[in-house]
């Protein structure tokens, strides 16, 4: 009964926002300052994602980098980039990963 | 040769999104097995809740027994972007029915919401159907993948050998390479950079005294508001902003 409880709160607090904005659309126009917010937001969004799994966070102390995630970022960034591919960035992220590990550990 | 997006455009879309899933999906059905979970309430879980940090967090404090209130609180604090997600997507789709919207916000991850910026910022206009068929192959991947960790999981001595637990976070890496290839050809290049520097010294700054997804959250909103704030056309800053 616990589990299926906490599942029920937990799939109503997560489906009700994920979805209210469409109903809230049809309602309402943004205005414009909103738009531009919305505009930056997956820059944003990708940006603090991608810090949170290079970095390790500690009680009250500075974070620390996660080394091998960080070397193992330079490679998927930089095919990423030049490839202009997702694909090829998360094969070359992984096989980096497995390689420093084959090496470092 | 011009880009078409149909469903199945959509879905082959989602294959990067799929093998970060597979990793991810497959680790989360081997932590609930061992937490004393079944596979059935694995099942539950990734069918009805579908958020992959969310999932992680929840069997980590149903495990401890906490509070269903402490826990749904937390899960509605770490799930709160998707709010912000589902917006962008209204502003990309203005004029999908209200039944296409609930069933893309209802699928809609960290991972598809990144894919459909991209792509939208592409000059061909993304269609819903691309979207949605990028969203049920994510899910369908995650659902089979969580649940065939939860199976046949310890069958695998040491997946991280294979760098795979990598997979996701070279995700996020291509994605923001990628979303900031397309946004300096459109948008100011100091705007651009001071809303990338800023937002991981604030996510920095902040993971001081937080959790990483609350980190996340502050650092998200204040980003982009800085954003959105930098853009602003002069002449109707005073007047607007305030």
């Amino acid at each position: 009964m616990y589990f299926y409880l906490a599942l029920f709160f937990s799939v109503i607090v997560t489906w009700v926002p994920r979805i209210s904005p469409f109903p809230l659309a049809k309602l309402i126009q943004f205005p414009a300052f909103f738009k531009r917010f919305l505009n930056y937001l997956s820059l944003s969004m990708m940006t603090s994602l991608m810090v949170s799994e290079l970095l390790i966070l500690h009680k009250n102390a500075l974070p620390s980098f996660d080394g091998l995630r960080c070397v193992a970022m330079i490679p998927a960034m930089a095919v990423g980039y030049l490839r202009k591919s997702l694909m090829l960035a998360v094969v070359t992220g992984v096989m980096t990963m497995a390689l420093l590990r084959l090496l470092v550990v | 040769m011009s880009k078409s997006y149909n469903f199945m455009d959509g879905m082959k879309a989602a294959i990067p999104v799929s093998l970060g899933y597979i990793s991810i999906g497959a680790a989360f059905g081997i932590v609930a097995i061992a937490q004393g979970f079944s596979l059935w309430q694995v099942a539950c879980l990734s069918i009805f809740l579908y958020a992959g940090s969310g999932q992680f967090i929840m069997i980590a404090m149903m495990a401890v027994h906490a509070p269903i209130s402490i826990i749904t609180l937390t899960i509605f604090f770490v799930n709160f972007r998707m709010f912000l997600q589902s917006l962008t997507a209204t502003q990309i789709f203005p004029h999908q029915s209200l039944k296409s919207g609930i069933g893309m916000g209802t699928l809609m991850t960290d991972e598809s919401f990144g894919l459909m910026v991209l792509e939208h910022a592409t000059n061909t206009p993304i269609t819903s159907f691309w979207m949605q068929g990028v969203n049920v192959m994510s899910y369908l991947t995650w659902i089979l993948s969580t649940i065939l960790g939860a199976a046949v999981g310890n069958l695998i001595p040491n997946p991280e050998q294979f760098g795979i637990d990598y997979a996701l976070v070279a995700m996020f890496i291509g994605l923001l390479v990628l979303t900031l290839d397309s946004m300096v050809k459109n948008e100011r290049l100091t705007v651009v950079l001071t809303v990338l520097f800023s937002t991981m010294l604030i996510y920095y700054l902040v993971g001081i005294v937080t959790s990483s997804y609350v980190a996340v959250l502050i650092a998200t909103l204040i980003g982009a508001l800085i954003g959105a704030v930098m853009s602003t056309p002069k002449e109707t800053r005073k007047t607007e902003v305030i």
